[in-house]
């Protein structure tokens, strides 16, 4: 499903990493380990198609993909509705409002405009916004930063409703979200 | 569906594809809805262009109390509001997407195309509504007359499609840069001064002074350049979209 080669990227003159060659199939969660700024979220990014390798190659066969980020924001204004609305406009798919909210557990939270969000309600919202195309490729970095209990049981869940019809790379430090891998690489 | 890339590889990029005109609509239509429900919840574009403009606007009324404007210096009065108050609100489109954070949101959901045209109608209308009150409110206040309505019109709507689209490309061109707001200003100074031109030339005349061929020229002038911008836009967009 995703298999990158020889990759490489480089900010200016620092090579965050080079020569990454790794494989990942159907049913398969690749859990991206290591110590902060070895380059994790890096290699998500340029998976998602947010940043461009300096070299290497990479070779996809999913049509489509889910991305949630720790680091990624959402907009203050619009609802916890309105922005699956929105992004199922952008992806020209059906948003699936109710199915997604009641998954992740932010049902009552449908009219909440995102800046009254708790970080671990967020982290949930973007978790439905990735899975709402039900993507062959969930990418997910840091997913479960600011969950509780409760949310992280929704990520295990989201994981492996994934692993049924497609793969998840994950970028993670913490040890419950490496239990929920079936192969791990390790960047240090 | 595979994608290889080689040396120089991309990645997945969602949006890379070619959209139906259906699909482009939908999402033309959900980032104008997005703007737009964002402008009315926290009113950053109408408060900075906005009461800048009315404060100018109050400002020459009084420094002009007794003064009779001609044509020519009521034109470039009011062009100078626009221009700063477009310039001051207009790149926040873009740059509020990378300072908020949410850029990375647009660009796995969005195609580079759809998004540049959703925010360039958006800051269009904008720049239009601010451009007629503002007109209406100095016309009458200075106690102008209107000699040609149709040239009027034509200098507004066209002034407003050229300056939006001028600087809602520098917006977009340095959305991403260091100092994006500094840098989208400096960026707009060349582009906006044909603009400034066709503008205040089209206006003069609509409010009196002779030359009704020159003032239609420079109001055809800025409605080819709102077309021209606005459409090489998307383009220049898709090029930064990534990085």
């Amino acid at each position: 499903m995703l298999r990158g080669e020889n990759l490489g990227k480089r900010f200016t003159d620092r090579w965050i990493f080079r020569h990454l060659t790794f494989d990942l199939a159907e049913g398969q969660v690749l859990a991206v380990v290591g110590p902060n700024g070895c380059g994790k979220s890096t290699l998500l990014g340029i998976v998602a198609g947010l940043l461009q390798p300096t070299e290497g190659a990479l070779h996809v066969d999913a049509a489509a993909f889910g991305y949630a980020a720790l680091a990624g924001e959402l907009y203050a204004d619009l609802t916890v509705g309105e922005h699956l609305e929105f992004t199922a406009d952008m992806r020209c798919c059906e948003p699936r409002t109710d199915e997604l909210l009641a998954l992740v557990g932010l049902s009552g939270a449908k009219s909440a405009p995102a800046r009254t969000l708790s970080s671990g309600m967020r982290a949930r919202l973007k978790l439905a916004i990735a899975v709402q195309e039900r993507p062959a490729l969930l990418i997910l970095d840091e997913p479960g930063a600011g969950l509780d209990r409760q949310g992280s049981a929704v990520l295990a869940t989201v994981i492996e409703h994934q692993r049924e019809h497609g793969a998840v790379l994950l970028a993670t430090n913490d040890p419950e979200e490496m239990n929920l891998a079936t192969h791990e690489f390790d960047f240090s | 569906m595979e994608q290889f890339f080689s040396d120089d590889a991309q990645g997945l990029g969602y949006g890379d594809g070619e959209l139906t005109p259906a699909q482009w609509r939908r999402q033309l239509l959900a980032v104008l809805r997005k703007e737009f429900r964002s402008e009315i919840r926290s009113p950053h574009g109408l408060l900075t262009g906005g009461l800048f403009s009315l404060l100018a606007v109050v400002s020459i009324m009084f420094a002009a109390y007794n003064m009779r404007l001609t044509p020519t210096m009521a034109a470039g009065l009011l062009w100078v509001i626009f221009l700063f108050a477009g310039v001051a609100a207009l790149p926040r489109s873009f740059i509020a997407e990378e300072e908020n954070g949410t850029g990375d949101l647009l660009r796995v959901t969005a195609n580079p195309h759809s998004v540049f045209w959703g925010k360039a109608l958006f800051n269009a209308a904008l720049t239009l509504a601010t451009a007629c009150v503002l007109t209406f409110l100095f016309v009458v206040v200075m106690n102008l007359s209107v000699a040609h309505l149709d040239l009027m019109v034509a200098g507004l709507v066209g002034g407003a499609l050229a300056l939006s689209g001028a600087v809602t490309l520098c917006g977009a061109l340095a959305a991403r840069a260091a100092s994006r707001q500094a840098l989208a200003g400096a960026i707009a100074l060349p582009l906006v001064i044909p603009v400034a031109v066709w503008g205040v030339t089209s206006l003069r005349v609509a409010l009196g002074e002779p030359g009704y061929d020159a003032g239609r020229a420079a109001a055809i002038g800025l409605i080819a350049y709102g077309i021209v911008s606005n459409a090489v836009g998307p383009f220049i967009y898709a090029v930064l979209w990534k990085r």
